[in-house]
């Protein structure tokens, strides 16, 4: 008799047994798994929501860090005439964003600022978070002003330049920063790069993440 | 239905260009290829799949699309934690290895004037060192579209 073969009632056991362990382990590990996943994007030193009150898509001003303060935000440097890494670093998110239940939804703010404001007026943002998700927030204002932005997260900006005709390449930052509830900045998140599935399995992390 | 199907059969080898060449020069294959273009902007992404299925190596070295104002070739770099875009000149094909153009990645750029609109199609044309030109009809996609 083959000694590895089990008997019917014990292979219903068995297989209940293993199914029961699964389910609870697909379940601690999802959680585990993606709090493992952010500690290896965590900085050192978190940074504080910037503070600025730039221009939104609709032209009205718009305070970062008075509309972050209590949400989960995405903050993502870029610029619209990009046409590789920021499109899909923008509809990452917003792929992500659209498996999240609504309430869920409502914690999360994801915000582009333009580093190219000579090009990107806010109608031009309109224009191209239309396309993508009209619901994010996207902010524009003087080159001064956003590479001001950019310098809060600790980033300077390198001196573009822009010729009369043709298309320019705009440096940006490589990750998306993340800010929990308290308005600190704690994460560098590489969205580009990610399944929209886990950035939403990391974001419902980040809902339930209690922060002092 | 009938010219429908027609045309279609008539875009095939577009589609899924093939160049096979003599016997001494690779065999390329490209495939998957894809016009990325947000709302409201001049510049698309390219994106393709070129399969070398011969034992030679050989080199993409250029782009060319009817009515673009330019066709290149570019790369991402990272220069103090910045992304940077910057155009290569060529990309090696080596025999047996499939070399994607894709998101994220080595991609085309190709600017417009007036950029095509979604649902429209527009021809590529791969330019190679050895082999002969591929000619591919890619259809223009929102990136919302992006597999």
């Amino acid at each position: 008799m083959n000694r590895f073969k089990l008997k019917r009632s014990d292979r219903f056991r068995h297989t209940s047994t293993c199914l029961l362990a699964a389910l609870l382990l697909s379940g601690c590990d999802s959680s585990a798994l993606s709090k493992q996943r952010l500690a290896e994007f965590e900085f050192h030193e978190p940074r504080p929501l910037p503070e600025a009150v730039l221009t939104d898509q609709n032209g009205e001003p718009f305070d970062l860090r008075a509309e972050g303060a209590g949400k989960i935000t995405f903050l993502f440097f870029g610029f619209t005439s990009c046409p590789d890494i920021c499109p899909l670093t923008m509809v990452n998110m917003a792929r992500a964003a659209a498996l999240l239940e609504p309430a869920e939804r409502e914690e999360v703010l994801i915000v582009f600022v333009t580093l190219d404001p000579p090009r990107d007026s806010p109608e031009q943002i309109a224009l191209w978070l239309g396309g993508i998700d009209p619901s994010f927030v996207g902010l524009t204002g003087t080159q001064a002003e956003v590479n001001e932005v950019l310098g809060q997260m600790g980033y300077s900006m390198p001196s573009v330049p822009r010729p009369e005709s043709g298309n320019y390449d705009v440096p940006h930052p490589a990750t998306v920063f993340v800010f929990t509830r308290d308005g600190l900045g704690r994460y560098g998140y590489p969205v580009g790069s990610r399944p929209p599935e886990t950035i939403a399995e990391d974001l419902r992390t980040l809902i339930a993440m209690e922060t002092s | 239905m009938v010219r429908s199907v027609r045309n279609y059969l008539l875009l095939l080898p577009l589609l899924a260009g093939c160049s096979t060449g003599g016997a001494d020069l690779p065999t390329l294959e490209a495939r998957e290829g894809m016009a990325s273009i947000p709302a409201g902007v001049s510049s698309m992404a390219f994106y393709v799949q070129i399969e070398n299925r011969g034992s030679d190596p050989d080199t993409l070295v250029a782009l060319a699309v009817p009515g673009a104002e330019s066709a290149t070739i570019h790369t991402m770099t990272m220069e103090g934690g910045m992304h940077r875009m910057e155009e290569v000149p060529f990309l090696p094909l080596p025999a047996g290895e499939v070399v994607a153009l894709r998101p994220g990645g080595h991609h085309g750029m190709i600017e417009w004037e007036t950029p095509p609109e979604y649902g429209d199609s527009i021809e590529v044309t791969l330019r190679f060192t050895r082999s002969e030109d591929l000619t591919l009809r890619i259809p223009v996609i929102s990136p919302l579209e992006l597999p």
